[in-house]
């Protein structure tokens, strides 16, 4: 596979140096934060030392979720999360399995529009989703975080990629077995597209469990608060405490390192779905 | 006897698009129009909404000319467009970092799946997480960044606090996120979709190392190139709220206020509901414009 | 085997399935607005909700206040929110979202929300009130809560700018400490003797942290008097801007403004750690203050004169909303905003505007800072924030322009005019009617 062969050692050794130089400069950010989150409140963080604290301070971790909201909001970001990334899934799915395998009245128009909106951006429809959503009264509730988050276009877009390229022939047999269309749909359908639907699930989680403006927006009170409006409101609470603030922060990343360590293998074959033709 | 077939063909599809349609609807189409019709008003909230024609337009888009200059009816608008172009020039920068990493990443060689991993890292944490340690990174006084610059005897600017330092500031927190990320893995996918022949003839040839990625690597991760640069584009002009918001508050003096800062300041710091729906469109139609730019210079089949 | 796995497999599915929906049914139905959804129906209890901004010491006054409230109100029942972040911007969402709290906390953008029409005229009440004297309170405070003689609120406490100076610097210049009669060039003869004297071995020590107020030049931002004249390109106003820049610039007493400790060091340990001599706080930094220069020795002095007396001032009351459903629970409950216990214990942010409630704090007063009862007399010279239906949107303009000022990329002339044309546009387009407030 490799576009420039070459066996010499030197080259080899060249491109590791690199790769761990790279490597390097992604992580140290990352370890700092980590290091800094086990540091003592007061220790000066301003020297490289630094880097491997003296003395491990968990009770850090204690102290955030025991003078703030912070496990609440955990809560709130997990529920939120999950409610938004396994709707989106499901909805899109649905709706992409409709575009790519029937024929109706409409859809290839229809299906320009969800093309379309791609381009919208997020600001046009934020003011008017939130007038909406205030005249269902649902302003500062969980339906107002989790409903406009629940329907993609983009997800639709990629599965129907998805679907599009999947071989007919199962399909076909499983019709002639007298498999309706549901049936398909669950037993054919999406066992085999597990890698779009895990690369579309570990996405949209990411994106809503980073999701800061509209929470921003939709919420106030402090026991609807997510994990990215808690750490910033922290921030503005308690001043400038780096080593609570760190480890606020890597309490909120490291879900996310998880969902993503799991389902990494999927997800690096998934991720060029819908973007470009093979 | 085919038309009750086709009906009920048509009733299934209906039902399994239903989820999705109602909500792309709710939350896209309906307030895709409802923004269209708010830029005629003006209105904020808690009075009644008040007829004003093309007025939020002419606030925002027009000018006067007098004394040899022209001056803004909104200069604030123009200039965080620039802001927001400004940000923008990191693409290529980030679009370049993405291919050079998934160049190295793209041989047989021992670890480098997990050398993939610890890239992908840093844009799997973006969000507020980042923007905190970067502030903390940052820091003009004990910042470690300031530090180690004080090793080779350079004094550190402030780096989130100067006026010049601001935007360069966010865009290398951007690099860092973005760099291996989502955009490498898909310039990793498209260079080992390059048929490795066409390597070897070139080999044959004669050809040096540059010119096999001038002549082979580029033209092929054309179509690669497009995509990444049309989604980043697309999402360029809507980014910057978060860092801004996070780390700056958009200051100093407005160097790192981009459109959708100006939008929600509009919006839900000052209730002009009917103004921010109009920068909303206007910025709208500024995308679809790029867009389809890109898409006649650039892709036309190259994309899906 | 393979059917084991299977099993499993559904097993675990279903157990997550479980805790997921669980997990949600105790978020939502834990969640104030659901609670607030449940109540909707019964009729027993009043329910009252009243939100303030989220501050470290004073949730605890104001929760007090509430509990004593309760209990001697049993047939209403408060909920007390605490917003933390923009609260000003928050609130307003809440209203626009149609979930306005009967009570609601208010400082210095209390004309922006009156001009909404958001809030509910308590004049009538008052006077029937044996209770209120108004005579009591500190007139230019109360005539911030007054629009067409009609009464929206009453404070409860006067916030005040004033400078803070650490007194063994001043004992190591060998200098005086300053007297509430000082004059701009007093004060700028002792910064610069302290800016050269060394901090407790800091690299960098400053004379003054902070800006000279701009009330002390007789400037305005916009006219105090509510008629909403733009006065920011007078010459009092560029004299406050040159001023100030030739304190870093020139006299090098101040840091430059992009050195401040936006994202350094809070203003608390920048102060403490002896990097400043002199530094601009607010009455509502006192509990911080006490609490983190611990063994210091400081104490607070008025700001300098340099055209007159002058200390930047807001203050802050509890106001009702138009919206409330039970308006005389909601006056009971403000009331108990007014009482003696609840203004002397908020007094350690902020002078009571009920003068006989201010003399009781200054009485009670103990330990630091000595010269608490200095704020009383600054309560003559108050310089507020201006009163304008857009404050927000105009003080954000006004601190771009400044911003721009102190990073030198315009003069203070041209800014200002560009600024002062900005406003009147602005002014002129609101939607908001001028002497609303009660439609």
């Amino acid at each position: 596979m490799s576009a420039y062969k070459s066996n010499s050692l030197f080259y080899e050794i060249l491109v590791y140096l690199m790769l761990c130089i790279i490597g390097v400069s992604t992580l140290f950010p990352l370890l700092w934060m980590l290091a800094t989150s086990l540091q003592d409140s007061n220790a000066d963080i301003s020297s490289l030392k630094s880097l491997i604290p003296e003395k491990l301070h968990w009770e850090n971790y204690n102290t955030v979720f025991a003078e703030t909201n912070f496990l609440r909001a955990f809560m709130n970001s997990t529920f939120v999360t999950l409610s938004v990334t396994v709707g989106q899934v499901f909805t899109s799915s649905l709706a992409a399995y409709a575009f790519a395998r029937m024929k109706f009245f409409g859809r290839d128009q229809i299906f320009l529009g969800y093309l379309g909106t791609l381009m919208i951006p997020g600001a046009v429809t934020m003011i008017p989703t939130f007038i909406i959503l205030r005249n269902l009264d649902c302003i500062n509730s969980y339906s107002a975080l989790i409903l406009p988050g629940i329907f993609s276009a983009y997800g639709t877009f990629m599965l129907r990629q998805f679907f599009l390229a999947l071989p007919k022939d199962l399909e076909e047999a499983a019709m002639i077995d007298g498999c309706n269309s549901w049936l398909i749909y669950i037993h054919v359908i999406l066992p085999l597209s597990r890698n779009a639907l895990i690369t579309l699930f570990i996405l949209t989680f990411m994106g809503s469990w980073k999701s800061f403006m509209w929470p921003l927006i939709v919420t106030h009170s402090s026991d609807l608060y997510t994990l990215p409006i808690a750490l910033a409101k922290f921030k503005e609470m308690f001043g400038i405490q780096w080593s609570l603030l760190m480890a606020g922060s890597f309490i909120m990343i490291l879900p996310m390192l998880i969902i993503f360590i799991t389902g990494q293998k999927f997800f690096t074959k998934g991720i060029t779905l819908g973007a470009v033709k093979g | 006897m085919i038309r009750k077939k086709t009906i009920y063909e048509n009733l299934t599809a209906w039902l399994y698009l239903l989820p999705n349609l109602s909500g792309f609807l709710l939350f896209s189409m309906i307030p895709v129009i409802f923004a269209v019709i708010l830029s005629f008003f003006k209105w904020d909230v808690f009075n009644s909404p008040e007829f004003v024609g093309l007025q939020n337009f002419r606030n925002l888009l027009g000018w006067t000319y007098s004394d040899g200059q022209i001056i803004f009816n909104d200069p604030d608008f123009w200039k965080y467009l620039y802001n927001t172009l400004f940000l923008m020039m990191g693409i290529p920068l980030n679009m370049l970092a993405a291919l050079c990493i998934a160049m190295l990443l793209n041989r047989k060689m021992k670890g480098i799946s997990f050398f993939r991993t610890v890239f992908y890292l840093p844009s799997i944490c973006a969000g507020v997480a980042v923007y905190m340690l970067w502030a903390c990174l940052y820091n003009p006084e004990y910042g470690i960044i300031n530090t180690v610059l004080g090793f080779v005897g350079i004094e550190g600017p402030g780096w989130l606090t100067e006026y010049e330092w601001s935007k360069p500031s966010l865009m290398l927190i951007e690099l860092w996120a973005a760099m291996g990320g989502t955009n490498m893995l898909l310039y990793l996918a498209g260079l080992q979709g390059i048929s490795e022949e066409l390597y070897e003839a070139a080999e044959i040839d004669g050809a040096s190392g540059f010119q096999k990625f001038w002549h082979i690597t580029v033209p092929m991760l054309a179509p690669t190139n497009f995509f990444i640069f049309v989604m980043s584009v697309i999402g360029g002009f809507q980014g910057g709220f978060d860092a801004a918001f996070i780390l700056t508050q958009g200051g100093p003096a407005g160097s790192t206020t981009t459109l959708s800062y100006y939008i929600y300041n509009h919006a839900f710091e000052w209730f002009n509901m009917g103004y921010a729906a109009t920068i909303s469109l206007v910025l709208f139609a500024i995308v679809m414009l790029v867009t389809i730019i890109n898409w006649c210079f650039g892709g036309k089949n190259e994309c899906v | 085997m393979f059917r084991n796995a299977k099993m499993r497999y559904k097993i675990g599915i279903i157990l997550l399935l479980t805790a997921y929906i669980s997990l949600g049914l105790y978020l939502v139905t834990s969640s104030s607005s659901y609670k607030a959804f449940q109540q909707r129906g019964k009729t027993d209890k009043i329910k009252l909700v009243m939100v303030v901004p989220a501050a470290q010491f004073s949730d605890k006054i104001y929760a007090d206040t509430i509990r004593e409230f309760e209990e001697s109100n049993p047939d209403i029942e408060v909920e007390f929110q605490t917003v933390a972040g923009n609260y000003y911007q928050k609130l307003l969402v809440m209203i626009a979202g149609n979930i306005s709290p009967d009570l609601m906390w208010m400082g210095q953008s209390f004309s922006e929300f009156a001009d909404r029409g958001v809030f509910l005229d308590i004049t009538d009440r008052i006077k029937k009130d044996p209770s209120i004297n108004l005579d009591d309170y500190q007139q230019t405070v109360l005539s911030w809560y007054i629009r067409d003689a009609k009464i929206y609120a009453l404070p409860f406490g006067t916030d005040i700018g004033f400078i803070v100076y650490n007194k063994d610097l001043f004992r190591k210049a060998g200098l005086p400490f300053p007297s509430d009669e000082w004059t701009f060039e007093e004060f700028l003869e002792a910064a610069k003797k302290l800016a050269s004297a060394p901090g407790d071995g800091t690299p960098k020590s400053y004379g003054y942290q902070g800006k000279i107020d701009l009330g002390v030049f007789g400037a305005q931002i916009i006219s105090h008097d509510g008629k909403q004249t733009i006065l920011c390109s007078s010459p009092e106003m560029i004299k406050y801007f040159k001023t100030n820049m030739s304190m870093y610039k020139d006299w090098k007493v101040t840091p430059r403004p992009q050195e401040n400790m936006m994202q350094g060091l809070d203003n608390y340990s920048y102060f403490a750690q002896g990097r400043t001599a002199m530094m601009q706080f607010y009455t509502w930094d006192l509990p911080f203050m006490q609490a983190k220069f611990g063994d210091m020795d400081w104490d607070i002095v008025s700001n300098p004169k340099v055209k007159q007396k002058a200390q930047w001032a807001s203050s802050q009351a509890i106001v009702m909303s138009k919206y409330t459903r039970h308006p005389d629970e909601a006056w009971k409950l403000l009331k108990a905003f007014q009482s003696r216990e609840f203004m002397v214990a908020m007094s350690y942010r902020g002078i009571p505007p009920n003068l006989r409630y201010a003399e009781d704090a200054v009485k009670q007063h103990t330990g630091k800072p000595e010269g608490y009862k200095k704020l009383l007399a600054m309560t003559s010279y108050l310089s507020p924030v201006p009163r304008v239906p857009h404050l927000q949107e105009l003080m954000a303009l006004y601190y771009n322009a400044s911003e721009q000022i102190w990073a030198e990329r315009t003069s203070p002339e041209e800014a200002m005019k560009k600024l002062e044309k900005e406003m009147r546009k602005r002014i002129s387009e609101s939607t908001v009617v001028k002497t609303g407030g009660d439609k």
